[in-house]
C-alpha cells in the first residue's frame, strides 16, 4: 500500500480510529499495530509476509540466546547465524542476478564459454530496510548495548511498523522497541504536527517528485535523443526528485508515526545546503549512514587503526552503501564517487588544509560545488545502465541551439514552469526552515491563519499533485 | 478523549475547508456544451411551461430542432440529448430534470450504441455530463456511477476538483461561468439543439443508404434485461406524472448496413410497454434525405435535422394536441429566432460566382481566375494561378488572404465582430505546387459587397505586400461556369 494511495486514504483514517479506541491496553494496541501493518505490507505482495514474519522470528530468538550466553564463541556463532539467514535473504533476493551476471561476465573475460541466465525473483519492498532494522537488534545485543525483549508482539511490532516498515528510516532497536513497551495518550498537539508534516510528504512527494519525474524519464530513458542542457536539466530535476521522494516518504512516516504518539529518527536535514560530500551525509539518509558507521565502519576499525586504514573503511563503507542501493555497478561507481571526495575531504582536514565555508561567498561556492558533485553522482545512481550513464556524461556540456526545447521535455510549458517554481519555492522553504523551524512556527500561529495554511497546503496537493488515473506512482527508495 | 479548546480550531479548520472544497469544485467544472443546454433549459423553465422534452443520445440533438418544432407544432420544447448518454443515466436525468417542468409529451430517442456499459474512457466521459447535474448525495446516483465507473474513478466522477485538476492552467478562478463557447458560423445551437453545416465526407460508401434490405441476424440481442428494465422504468415515471411518451429512433446512414434486427427488437419491446415508436429510418423516402444530409455517417446535419423534426412534427400533430402557445411571449421570441434563421435551415441551390482576372497580387503571382460556390453559409473558393509563373523561394512564407465585406454588417462572424473587422475572412497559405488553390470560408453574409485578395507575410505581418485585387458587384448566379477547373 502507497501513502499516496486511495486505499491508504482509506486505511489510515480506519486504522487511526481503531488505535485510538484500543489505545490504553498494551497487548491490543501492538496487536492492532501489527495486524495492520501486515495487511499494509501484504497489500504490496502477501507471500513476501512471511519473509517478516520469519526474520522476526529469527532476531527473537537469536536475541534471547546471545543473551543468554556468557561463551563468546557461542555469541558470536548466533550472531553469524542471524547475518547469515538476513544477509542471505538480502542477497538472494536483491543480488543473485547480479552476481550471477557478473561471474559470466568475468569468466568469458577470461576466455570461458557460460550462456547467459537469471532467476525469475522478485525483490521483496523494503527488505533493504527491515533487514537493517532487525540486524541492528541483534548486534546490539551482542555488543551488549541492549537487553532483548521478551515481549514477541512487541519485536514483531517494531520490525513490522507500517509508518516506516518499506522505506525507512532505518530505526535502532534501542530507541523504537522501548516505545511499543508503553501506551500513550492522545495528544492534539501531536496529531496536529504529525498530520502537517504528513501533509508537506505528500506535498513534496505529489507535487514536486513526480512533476519532475516526468522530465527526469524522458531524458534518462532516451538519453541519446537530448542534447547537453536537456541532460542537465533532467540530472538537476533527478536530484529533487529524488530528495522530494525520499524525504518526503520519511516525512510521511515520522508525521504519521507521531499521530499515534510514536517517535521516529529524522532522516534529512536540507541536504543540498551542504557545503561539502562529509556534510552532505550528516544530511542525507541520516538513518542508513549512521547505520552504516556503527555496523559497518566501526567494526572495520574505524579510525582506531591508523590513518590510511581510516580512508580505506570510509571509502569501503560507500562503496558498500552504494550497492545498498542496488545490485548494479552504475550504484557501485555511485557510493565509489562519494567514497572517494569523503576521503578526499578527510585528508585535508586531517591535513590541516583548512578550507573557510563559512564565509558568504565561499559557502555558496561551497554549496554548489557540492551540489555539481552529488549531481555527477546522481547520474550513475538514476542511469538505465552504465553505457548510459557514460553517454550522459559526455554529452553534458553538448549544447543544442535549440534552448526553448525545455518544453518538449514531457512537461507541457506551463508545468514546466510550475516545477522549477516549486523547486525555487522548496529550496527557499527548507532554507528558512533550517533557521527558524516552519513547519513549528506554523503550529505556533493563531488558529485562524493555521487552519487557513492546512487548508491551502491540502488544496495546492489537490490542485497540483500528480495523481489519478487509476494509478499512483512508488516511492523511488521501495526498490532499494 | 477530546479536549474542550480543540473544538474552535476544528470547527474552523472544517469550515474553511468545505467552503474552498464547494468553491474549488466550482472553479473546476468541466466545460462543455451540454453546461449550456442545462442552464437553458432551467432558464426556459423558469419562464414557461415546457410542452415536448427529448431526452437521448447525440442522435436526438442533432435530429430534432425545437425551433422547428414549435413553429409547426405551436408549443414550447426543448432538447435534453447528450452525447453517448447510457440509457440507465438517461433515466436519471428524467427524474432530475422533471422537477422543474411538467411536459406533456416526451420523445425518447434510442441509439443502439448507448446501450452498453459504456467502458472506454471516452464514453464514461460523457455520462458525466448527466451526473453533474445531479446532486452527490443522491442514492440513484451512486447506484449508476457504481454500475459503470471502478472504485478508483467514484472521486473524480463526483468532484470536479479531482477529475480536471490536472488542467489547473486552464481554468479562471474568479470567472465561474462554464458554457461553451459555441462558433455559431459551425454549429447552429438552440434549446439543447445542435445542427451542424458540416456536409458528409465519404459519401461513396453509404450511398446506397436507400436501397439496401436490412439484413436480419436475430440471434444478436441488443437489449438485456437491465436496458429493458431502463427502459421501462422511464416510461413509468414519465406515465406516473400523466406525461405521454413516444419513443424514437434517429435516422443513421449506418442502420441499414448494421444489423437492422435492432429496430425489430425495440419495436416489440415498445409494444411491450404499450407505448408508440417511430423508426425514423423507415421514411427516408417522406423525410427526403440524401447524403447531404448528414454531418459524418450516423448524425445528421443542419438540413437533415430540420427535414427530420417537420416530419415529425407533423407526426405530433396528428397524435397528439397541445395548448396553442403562439400568443405566448417566450413562443414568439423563438418563432423570431426561426424567422432570423430560416435560411439557415434549409439547404439552399448552389449559386456560383466566377471572374476572369489577369491580375497580378506580386510579380511572380498572377491570379487568371476566381470561382466561388455558395451554399447557405459556406463558400467554396478556388483561385487559378499562373502556372507559367513559377513561385520563387522567397514567397514560402505568404499566406494570401481572402476577405469578403457584407451589405449587411449584421451578419458579419462573431469573431469579426469581435475584433471590429467590417469583413469576415480567409487565410491560406500560397503553396507551391498546383496553379489551383481550392479552400472554405463558412460565413453567415448572405450577400457580398466586395471581395479583397492580397498577400501578407505569415511570420511578420507588415500589411499588404504588392498589389491588392479588389472585386466588386457580386453577383452569385445558378449556372455551370467554364472555369479552369472543368
Amino acid at each position: 500500500m502507497l501513502f499516496n494511495s486511495l486505499d491508504f486514504a482509506i486505511f489510515f483514517p480506519i486504522f487511526f480510529i481503531i488505535y485510538w479506541i484500543v489505545a490504553k491496553n498494551l497487548t491490543l494496541r501492538n496487536i492492532v499495530i501489527l495486524f495492520s501493518s501486515y495487511v499494509f505490507y501484504a497489500w504490496w505482495d502477501w507471500r513476501f509476509l512471511f519473509l517478516i514474519i520469519f526474520s522476526s522470528f529469527v532476531d527473537f530468538t537469536i536475541g534471547q540466546k546471545i543473551y543468554k550466553t556468557t561463551k563468546k564463541k557461542v555469541r558470536r556463532n548466533y550472531l553469524a547465524l542471524s547475518l547469515l539467514l538476513n544477509l542471505g535473504f538480502l542477497a538472494y533476493f536483491k543480488y543473485a542476478n547480479f552476481f550471477i551476471d557478473s561471474f559470466i561476465k568475468s569468466f568469458k573475460l577470461f576466455g570461458g564459454e557460460l550462456d547467459s541466465f537469471t532467476l525469475n525473483i522478485i525483490l521483496p519492498v523494503g527488505i533493504s530496510f527491515y533487514t537493517f532494522q532487525t540486524l541492528s537488534y541483534t548486534i546490539d545485543i551482542y555488543r551488549n548495548q541492549l537487553k532483548p525483549t521478551k515481549n514477541w508482539l512487541a519485536f514483531f511490532s517494531f520490525v513490522a511498523f507500517f509508518p516506516q516498515l518499506v522505506a525507512g528510516p532505518i530505526e535502532r532497536a534501542s530507541h523504537l522497541l522501548p516505545q511499543f513497551y508503553k501506551t500513550y495518550k492522545f495528544n492534539y498537539q501531536a496529531l496536529r504536527s504529525g498530520l502537517l508534516l504528513m501533509a508537506f510528504g505528500l506535498f513534496k512527494k505529489m507535487v514536486i517528485a513526480d512533476r519532475l519525474a516526468i522530465v527526469v524519464n524522458e531524458v534518462y530513458n532516451n538519453p541519446t535523443d537530448h542534447a547537453g542542457q536537456d541532460l542537465i536539466i533532467a540530472t538537476v530535476f533527478f536530484a529533487f526528485q529524488i530528495y522530494c521522494d525520499f524525504s518526503g516518504y520519511s516525512d510521511i512516516a515520522i508525521g504519521l508515526s507521531r499521530t499515534l504518539g510514536f517517535d521516529l529518527m529524522k532522516n534529512f536535514d536540507t541536504p543540498y545546503f551542504s557545503k561539502s560530500i562529509t556534510e552532505f551525509w550528516r544530511r542525507w539518509h541520516i538513518s542508513l549512514s549512521t547505520w552504516f558507521r556503527d555496523y559497518v565502519y566501526i567494526p572495520l576499525g574505524g579510525s582506531r587503526k591508523g590513518e590510511y586504514r581510516m580512508y580505506l573503511n570510509l571509502f569501503l563503507v560507500f562503496v558498500i552503501s552504494g550497492l545498498w542501493h542496488g545490485a548494479a555497478i552504475t550504484f557501485i561507481i555511485w557510493g565509489f564517487i562519494h567514497g572517494v571526495i569523503i576521503v578526499i575531504e578527510k585528508v585535508l582536514s586531517n591535513n590541516k588544509i583548512i578550507i573557510k565555508r563559512d564565509q558568504f561567498f565561499s559557502g555558496l561556492f561551497f554549496t554548489i560545488l557540492t551540489f555539481i558533485i552529488v549531481c555527477v553522482a546522481w547520474v550513475f545512481f538514476r542511469a538505465n545502465n552504465f553505457s548510459d550513464s557514460r553517454y550522459i556524461l559526455q554529452n553534458l556540456l553538448n549544447f543544442d541551439s535549440d534552448f526553448k526545447n525545455f518544453y518538449n521535455l514531457g512537461l507541457p510549458s506551463h508545468e514546466f514552469d510550475f516545477a522549477i517554481i516549486a523547486i525555487i519555492a522548496l529550496l527557499i522553504f527548507d532554507y528558512i526552515h533550517r533557521k527558524y523551524n516552519a513547519l513549528k512556527l506554523l503550529n505556533k500561529m493563531n488558529f485562524v491563519i493555521r487552519s487557513l495554511s492546512y487548508v491551502i497546503i491540502i488544496f495546492i496537493i489537490v490542485i497540483f499533485g500528480i495523481y489519478g488515473d487509476d494509478s499512483v506512482s512508488e516511492f523511488i527508495y521501495f526498490q532499494f | 478523549m477530546l479536549k474542550k479548546p480543540i473544538y474552535k480550531p476544528v470547527i474552523v479548520f472544517l469550515v474553511l475547508f468545505v467552503a474552498a472544497f464547494i468553491y474549488l469544485n466550482k472553479v473546476f467544472a468541466t466545460r462543455n456544451v451540454f453546461v449550456n443546454v442545462y442552464e437553458d433549459y432551467t432558464t426556459l423553465s423558469n419562464k414557461t411551461d415546457i410542452d415536448i422534452l427529448f431526452y437521448g443520445s447525440s442522435h436526438s440533438y442533432t435530429s430534432f430542432n425545437p425551433v422547428v418544432l414549435d413553429e409547426i407544432c405551436k408549443t414550447n420544447s426543448f432538447n435534453l440529448g447528450s452525447a453517448s448518454l447510457h440509457i440507465s443515466l438517461t433515466n436519471m436525468m428524467l427524474n432530475n430534470t422533471l422537477e422543474l417542468t411538467n411536459p406533456k409529451l416526451i420523445i425518447l430517442e434510442i441509439y443502439n450504441g448507448s446501450l452498453p456499459i459504456p467502458k472506454a474512457r471516452k464514453a464514461k466521459g460523457f455520462q458525466l455530463r448527466a451526473l453533474d447535474i445531479t446532486p452527490n448525495n443522491s442514492i440513484e446516483k451512486y447506484n449508476k456511477v457504481k454500475n459503470i465507473y471502478s472504485p478508483k474513478e467514484y472521486l473524480g466522477v463526483y468532484f470536479p476538483l479531482i477529475r480536471n485538476h490536472t488542467k489547473w492552467y486552464e481554468y479562471n478562478f474568479f470567472d465561474l461561468t462554464r458554457r461553451q463557447e459555441l462558433n455559431s458560423n459551425y454549429l447552429f445551437f438552440y434549446r439543447g439543439y445542435r445542427g451542424h453545416f458540416q456536409e458528409l465526407k465519404e459519401k461513396t460508401l453509404y450511398k446506397d443508404f436507400k436501397k439496401v434490405t436490412p439484413p436480419k441476424d436475430t440471434k444478436v440481442k441488443f437489449f438485456n434485461n437491465k436496458t429493458k428494465e431502463d427502459i421501462s422504468n422511464f416510461v413509468k415515471t414519465a406515465k406516473q406524472k400523466g406525461i405521454e411518451v413516444l419513443i424514437v429512433t434517429a435516422p443513421d446512414l449506418k442502420a441499414r448496413y448494421n444489423n437492422y434486427a435492432f429496430f425489430d427488437e425495440l419495436n416489440s419491446l415498445c409494444e411491450d410497454l404499450k407505448t408508440p415508436y417511430l423508426n425514423l429510418n423507415d421514411y427516408y423516402k417522406e423525410l427526403d434525405l440524401s447524403l447531404n444530409d448528414f454531418m459524418d455517417i450516423s448524425h445528421l446535419n443542419i438540413y437533415g435535422g430540420t427535414k427530420t423534426t417537420a416530419f415529425l412534427a407533423n407526426y405530433i400533430n396528428k397524435h397528439y394536441s397541445f395548448t396553442d402557445r403562439s400568443s405566448n411571449q417566450v413562443w414568439l421570441s423563438a418563432n423570431k429566432t426561426y424567422l432570423d434563421s430560416k435560411d439557415l435551415l434549409i439547404k439552399t441551390e448552389n449559386s456560383t460566382y466566377h471572374q476572369i482576372l489577369g491580375k497580378k497580387l506580386i510579380d511572380d503571382v498572377i491570379i487568371k481566375e476566381v470561382l466561388i460556390k455558395k451554399s447557405n453559409r459556406k463558400y467554396n473558393i478556388t483561385i487559378s494561378i499562373d502556372e507559367s509563373k513559377m513561385f520563387a523561394d522567397d514567397y514560402k512564407d505568404l499566406n494570401i488572404s481572402f476577405k469578403i465585406f457584407p451589405y449587411d454588417k449584421d451578419k458579419l462572424s462573431d469573431k469579426s465582430k469581435l475584433k471590429k473587422w467590417n469583413f469576415d475572412k480567409v487565410d491560406i497559405k500560397l503553396k507551391e505546387e498546383g496553379s489551383l488553390l481550392k479552400f472554405q470560408l463558412i460565413s453567415k453574409i448572405p450577400d457580398i459587397e466586395k471581395i479583397e485578395i492580397f498577400l501578407y507575410n505569415t511570420h511578420k505581418y507588415s500589411g499588404v505586400i504588392g498589389n491588392k485585387i479588389t472585386l466588386n458587384n457580386i453577383l452569385f448566379e445558378k449556372r455551370n461556369n467554364n472555369f479552369i477547373e472543368n
